[in-house]
């Protein structure tokens, strides 16, 4: 949107004619008559820009509230506010929501917080060495359970030689049928057997 | 001078339990305000807080002085606090500011319904927004520095900020005068 703006520095506006000239090896090229070549020229419409008789963007109105502006251009945006209604409300606006957030609760650093926060650093002091222990644990547990499951199947008859099993004492009795042969010389084993047929014969 | 003290108690810190306290005790209250403002509420904030140490402790030889120690942990904090905010809305499945508030919120009869507005109104803003709305209103930095703390080139910085101002606007504006 225009503004009326006075223009407090005619001649800023006044810049110098562009004149083509050729520059060696380039091809060609714009520069100012007074010798600057056309980026700090570019770069000094820049800083003048505020002067015009347009409003600068809010955004810049924004960096210009904040005061990080360079010099020249704070000065310039001063110029103009001095006239502009609009981005005087603009301005406001901007300092209306500083003020906002000025008045917003200030978070307390409280005592109880700074004594957690101090209580917090053996811990992350010791971090490191606890997560080095953690993996010295891992691998220590992990070369244990290799080297059992090695000796567990080396030593293994079933893997070496399946024919090889051992059987147990009592399957060369059930496969014989001599049992009645064993027992009749293990008198704890027949009174064990009739023991526990009896009890077979008073279940229900 | 500050600064290279900072810079010195920042190096023995990482193997001198004592400096570290030390530093803690430095940074410790404005890093905390700033956390507060950043996701919301106290108790989250002090996660942030300790987490942010923890990552100092870890990085602290990391440090090169190419900024000052005080922006260094200003930016370590801004990603420990969205890596938070991140986590509570993934609990959250949606971010719910006014629940995010609640802390503060329980205050109202000290506070304003004004200041309860405003704290939800810059909860609901987006991460971006909010850091870099933060890092000027409360922290004071300049642009320079806010470049440098969320790593974006300074015209991000100004493009950010006058959007996060305006959402703010938009949501303030019954406590605006014309």
């Amino acid at each position: 949107m225009a503004c009326p703006v006075l223009r407090e520095d005619e001649r800023l506006w006044q810049l110098p004619p562009l004149t083509p000239i050729l520059f060696p090896g380039t091809g060609c090229g714009w520069k100012e008559e007074t010798g600057r070549g056309v980026a700090s020229m570019m770069r000094a419409r820049e800083k003048k820009v505020f002067a015009m008789a347009e409003c600068p963007n809010k955004q810049q109105l924004g960096v210009y509230y904040d005061r990080q502006l360079d010099t020249a251009a704070q000065h310039a945006v001063e110029a103009h506010l001095a006239s502009c209604g609009d981005c005087q409300r603009e301005v406001a606006a901007l300092a209306q929501i500083s003020q906002l957030l000025d008045a917003s609760p200030v978070p307390v650093f409280a005592g109880a917080v700074q004594c957690r926060l101090h209580a917090s650093a053996p811990a992350i002091v010791d971090r490191p060495l606890r997560r080095m222990a953690w993996i010295v644990d891992a691998i220590a547990a992990s070369i244990l359970v290799a080297t059992s499951t090695y000796m567990i199947t080396r030593s293994s008859p079933a893997s070496a030689n399946p024919q090889a099993v051992v059987a147990p004492p009592w399957a060369s009795l059930s496969r014989s049928g001599d049992s009645d042969t064993l027992l009749a010389g293990n008198p704890v084993a027949q009174w064990y057997l009739a023991d526990a047929s009896g009890r077979g014969e008073d279940a229900p | 001078m500050r600064d290279s003290e900072d810079a010195d108690l920042l190096r023995r810190s990482v193997g001198d339990e004592a400096a570290f306290h030390q530093l803690m005790d430095r940074h410790g209250p404005r890093l905390y305000g700033l956390a507060v403002r950043l996701v919301g509420n106290a108790a989250d904030a002090e996660d942030v807080l300790q987490e942010t140490f923890a990552a100092v402790f870890r990085t602290g030889r990391q440090f090169r002085g190419q900024a000052s120690v005080a922006t260094w942990l200003t930016r370590i904090l801004v990603i420990q606090a969205a890596v938070a905010r991140r986590a509570r809305k993934r609990w959250r499945k949606e971010a719910d500011p006014e629940l995010a508030m609640a802390p503060e919120a329980e205050n109202a009869g000290q506070v304003t319904a004004k200041r309860i507005d405003v704290q939800v109104a810059l909860g609901q803003l987006s991460e971006e927004h909010r850091q870099v709305l933060v890092l000027r209103e409360f922290a004071k930095l300049s642009y320079e520095e806010i470049a440098s703390v969320l790593g974006v080139p300074r015209g991000t910085v100004e493009s950010r900020l006058h959007r996060a101002r305006g959402e703010m606007r938009t949501k303030l504006a019954v406590y605006l005068t014309e």
